[in-house]
């Protein structure tokens, strides 16, 4: 970009300032309506009282303006660009998002037009960081106003200040505008393991960053997961928790048998924080302790893994806490960002905090005091199990409000039955699983479980209507199988004894074609899921009841079935359920937005549930919607789409006068 | 980081015009194959990271669904790196190779029929190989005659712990294999065992019986499915005819039962497809598709002659294995049962 046409959009900004632009909650018609930050508000409500477009047309929208952000894959590096996860920020007109690679792009609201991009070329830091999946990252995060506004980069194992009207780096922030999130970690983590996929949280004059390590690497001495605050001027690090506790005086230090919180990584945070920012009260989600399936070398209940933590901002002291799973087995990583209400429950009014989960429960509590909303039971789930050195957890919390949200656990009645032959092969493949209640623990010759690994609630999160106290999430549905094995020598990253680079484990793929990998089992099935549809529902929950108010199948579901050779006889439904890990929005229009898995945006009524509409999009859509009003006036809904070369931000609007 | 992939595919477009289909590689899907898909699936189709494409045994439309959504870990490839007709041209590519490799097949013998039509099979039959020692090429031991193997490329793709199993089942064949000890030997073993068989055909079910242990499958073909799972030594066999050959089905084995006395073995996911296609009077082309999830990392394919014995008065004789048996154990003369 010319020099000239940055002074030009300088210009821009500040008269755009003239105009006070208006909040989320309290728009009026016409004016300008931001969407400050990834959920919305750091609350993670990802409601907009924007309703230009609304139960009546939304069915006319239309591709306004799309943006396309043209990663390839690079030889060079080994790496290569993942699914298109972001979702941006409007603010003072201007759309901010980050890319695969986690560049940082500025765009014209109206528009769509680019106004600045800054790369940090993550990519130098070579492919081992990412998923098997390529890189992926979620969206960015603003601090300041006016023109001192700055935007906050995570990527990989650095933090970047930007500085929002120009994309150039805060030269005065840590060491010419970047700081190395790992400095001083008590175990050494290279910079190709770390990594960042969530944005930051803004807090005052702090920035506050989560962390993660991929699953697939499982050591002695992995880093630990970990939530640290910089100081937004200088980047001086204000303050670290560790998610694994780091001297055996330490809370918690007790439930890590042998001390093995001295040796066990990860516990990440990846998932996306929530902030009170009047109390200064910041929740962090954490994900399972390494390894995920084996918990031979990490015995107890392993605090902070799998828990919502309540953080005092200002110093990173824990307030409280609350284990969602004691001594992980299952990759029911707390990954859903907490979503902040107040609730009228019994005609008391709670300020609180809900968690949704990959396992089916909405988890409840006082924000402030992390009281339960409605009891959370302590009940004995099976132990047994045949892996050696293994030691399931006697009992796991049960929340008796709201109810499961997602189908919990495997039984012989649950096979597909689309047609015979697929309830045939369906019953035949579930008898050589080992199948139970939520909660049952790995097997070597595998168990399946449910919902699956990346099952039930994801990163993509619930919305939150605050003028109906409704929360509307996407529950994916269906099974994936837990199967460990005695670890190959030769397999990479990995040195606990049992691992699931086995044939029927959700390693053997991530390794293929590696020394040591496990060939992958082929379900005579394919595609076919071994359980009846639908494979994905849209769930509204009635907070203050802490009842479901509807759940209804969501998306039309994969070609991969509706075109297979079993099933080319079948009389399918229209919505056979589309999985995916992204989100929602719900907005005053009256409609909650969703995409995620197939090459549709869908609208749906927010009362009842009904599909009122979709509109299609070249590729699958991959992020959480957003909406903002423009300095125009006209409402946009924004959605990334697409993967790698083939990815495409969206912004859909109806159709000019 | 600006996209030129697009005019790459216009290139092919613009080559798929241009050359005519006749070899293999001049293939119009052949120039798209090597571009988006040789990597992961091996040149023609063979397989490598992904599995083999040859036979295809899916439709375009099942196809397209796959490159688009991806599947497993194959990502999903947008029209702009493989458009629709690149796909179609690539299916069509990999089903030529398919007829290729099952070349023989395509006979255009055309012999005597049944009342119902279908090529008459009634006869005694048996197999000309060394199969039944071992399925894949052996050199000559004492007492079992050298080979070179019916497996298809000679590579059965044994998963890495099935590896092991099967040279523990070698070092051991002398006293574990499972017809030594005169258990059924399974299918499609039985059909290369050095013993001759017979195939009596009816409208709706064929009959074949065996020297050996007086063994009989029934296979219906009246389109009956398989029953609901249950565990046989010979497995549950369906039969259809398509076109010529006739194709049997057979699936719910115990999983006891080993392809030959070398030790090759499967699980109890075993799934057998055999083909037989007569290509004259006195040969039958018999072709066994394997699929076994639990043991194989793909599919794989066996194929022999079968010849029809043509001796006159020929007869199925005895072979009572048990006998044998119970001979050796009690050292007295058999037949006094």
């Amino acid at each position: 970009m010319h020099s000239d046409e940055m002074r030009l959009c300088a210009i821009t900004l500040v008269v755009g300032m003239a105009v006070q632009p208006a909040l989320g909650g309290q728009e009026r018609s016409g004016e300008m309506v931001e969407w400050r930050y990834v959920g919305a508000e750091q609350s993670q409500t990802k409601y907009s009282a924007v309703d230009d477009i609304n139960l009546m047309n939304v069915d006319q929208l239309e591709v306004a303006w799309q943006w396309e952000p043209g990663e390839l894959p690079l030889e060079e590096f080994r790496t290569r660009p993942g699914s298109f996860q972001a979702t941006p920020l409007m603010i003072d007109n201007v759309v901010y998002l980050s890319t695969m690679y986690t560049r940082v792009i500025a765009l014209d609201a109206d528009t769509g037009e680019e106004l600045w991009a800054f790369d940090p070329e993550a990519y130098r830091t070579g492919p081992r960081g990412a998923g098997p999946g390529g890189f992926k990252h979620r969206g960015v995060a603003v601090w300041g106003a006016g023109d001192d506004m700055r935007i906050f980069l995570n990527s990989r194992d650095s933090l970047y200040a930007l500085d929002a009207t120009t994309g150039e780096l805060i030269r005065e922030f840590g060491d010419n505008g970047k700081v190395l999130l790992t400095d001083g970690f008590p175990n050494e983590v290279t910079r190709d393991e770390f990594d960042q996929t969530s944005p930051p949280v803004i807090f005052e004059d702090l920035v506050i960053v989560g962390s993660r390590v991929p699953d697939r690497v499982q050591h002695r001495f992995d880093t630990p997961g970990s939530v640290q605050a910089f100081d937004t001027n200088t980047g001086e690090r204000r303050w670290v928790f560790y998610t694994v506790p780091q001297s055996n005086d330490a809370f918690g230090a007790d439930t890590w048998e042998n001390g093995s919180w001295r040796f066990t990584g990860h516990a990440n945070v990846w998932g996306l924080m929530s902030l009170d920012e009047d109390r200064g009260l910041l929740y962090v989600p954490t994900s399972t302790p390494s390894s995920d399936y084996w918990g031979g070398r990490r015995l107890g209940a392993n605090l902070f893994a799998e828990s919502l933590l309540c953080l005092n901002a200002r110093t990173g002291e824990r307030e409280w806490h609350f284990q969602a799973v004691h001594h992980g087995l299952w990759d029911y990583d707390f990954t859903s960002p907490p979503n902040l209400m107040t609730l009228t429950v019994d005609g008391r009014t709670i300020d609180a905090v809900a968690e949704i989960s990959k396992q089916g429960f909405t988890y409840v509590f006082d924000r402030v005091t992390g009281e339960p909303v409605w009891p959370i039971e302590e009940r004995p789930v099976d132990t047994e199990t045949d892996v050696p050195g293994e030691v399931p957890y006697p009992t796991q919390p049960f929340p008796t409000r709201p109810p499961p949200f997602a189908q919990q656990g495997v039984s012989l009645d649950d096979a597909n039955d689309l047609t015979p032959e697929v309830h045939r092969l369906a019953l035949e493949e579930l008898r050589t699983y080992r199948i139970g209640p939520l909660f049952t623990p790995p097997s070597l010759r595998g168990t399946l479980q449910r919902p699956r690994v990346d099952g039930g609630g994801n990163w993509g999160g619930a919305a939150f209507d605050p003028t109906t106290n409704m929360l509307y999430l996407r529950t994916t549905e269906g099974t994936t199988s837990n199967q460990v094995c005695p670890t190959d020598p030769d397999l990479p990253d990995v040195d606990v004894a049992y691992t699931n680079n086995c044939p029927r484990g959700a390693a053997a793929a991530i390794y293929r074609g590696r020394a040591g990998a496990a060939d992958v089992f082929r379900s005579r099935l394919g595609p076919i899921p071994l359980v009846k549809p639908p494979y994905a529902r849209l769930v509204a929950i009635d907070l203050d009841a802490g009842d479901i108010a509807w759940r209804v199948p969501f998306g039309e579901g994969s070609a991969l079935l509706r075109r297979h050779p079993l099933l080319r006889d079948a009389d399918l439904p229209d919505r056979l359920g589309t999985p995916g890990a992204n989100g929602l929005m719900v907005t005053g229009g009256g409609l909650v937005f969703i995409g995620g898995g197939d090459p549709y945006l869908y609208a749906f009524d927010a009362a009842t549930g009904r599909e009122v509409s979709r509109v299609a999009t070249e590729f699958r859509t991959s992020g959480n919607p957003m909406t903002y009003r423009s300095r125009s006036g006209r409402q946009f809904i924004l959605i990334a789409t697409g993967a790698g070369p083939d990815a495409a931000l969206v912004a859909f609007a109806l159709p000019e006068e | 980081m600006k996209r030129t992939r697009s005019l790459g595919v216009a290139c092919i477009l613009l080559v798929l015009v241009m050359v005519p289909a006749a070899a293999a590689q001049d293939h119009p899907g052949a120039q798209p194959y090597k571009q988006v898909c040789q990597l992961c699936h091996g040149s023609e189709g063979r397989g490598d990271l992904g599995p083999s494409l040859v036979p295809l045994g899916f439709d375009v439309d099942y196809v397209l669904a796959v490159v688009r959504e991806g599947y497993s870990q194959m990502p999903p490839i947008s029209t702009r790196e493989l458009s629709d007709d690149a796909v179609r041209q690539v299916v069509a590519y990999l089903e030529s190779l398919s007829s290729q490799t099952s070349g023989v097949v395509a006979s255009s013998y055309d012999g005597p029929r049944t009342a119902e039509g279908q090529p008459d099979l009634n006869g005694i039959w048996q197999v000309l190989t060394t199969a039944a020692w071992d399925i894949r090429a052996h050199n000559a031991q004492d007492g079992v005659p050298a080979g070179l193997g019916v497996v298809e490329g000679n590579d059965i793709p044994y998963q890495g712990w099935a590896v092991t199993q099967q040279q523990e089942n070698y070092a051991n064949r002398m006293t574990a294999d499972p017809v030594g000890q005169c258990y059924l030997p399974g299918v499609p073993r039985i059909t290369y065992m050095p013993f001759p068989f017979r195939i009596l055909q009816t409208p709706d079910h064929v009959i074949m019986t065996y020297e050996f242990a007086h063994v009989v499958r029934i296979i219906y073909t009246d389109g009956s499915p398989h029953p609901l799972p249950n565990d046989f030594w010979m497995g549950d066999s369906r039969g259809r005819w398509e076109g010529d050959t006739f194709v049997v089905d057979t699936t719910h084995f115990n999983g006891r039962t080993w392809f030959d006395a070398a030790g090759n073995f499967h699980s109890d996911a075993l799934h057998v497809v055999e083909r037989y296609t007569p290509t004259s009077a006195a040969h039958i082309d018999y072709e066994v598709l394997i699929e076994d999830p639990t043991v194989f990392t793909r599919p794989w394919t066996m194929r022999m002659p079968l010849y029809r014995r043509v001796e006159e008065g020929l007869q199925l004789l005895d072979y009572d294995c048990v006998d044998f048996i119970l001979q050796s154990l009690t050292g007295q003369e058999g037949g006094a049962r």
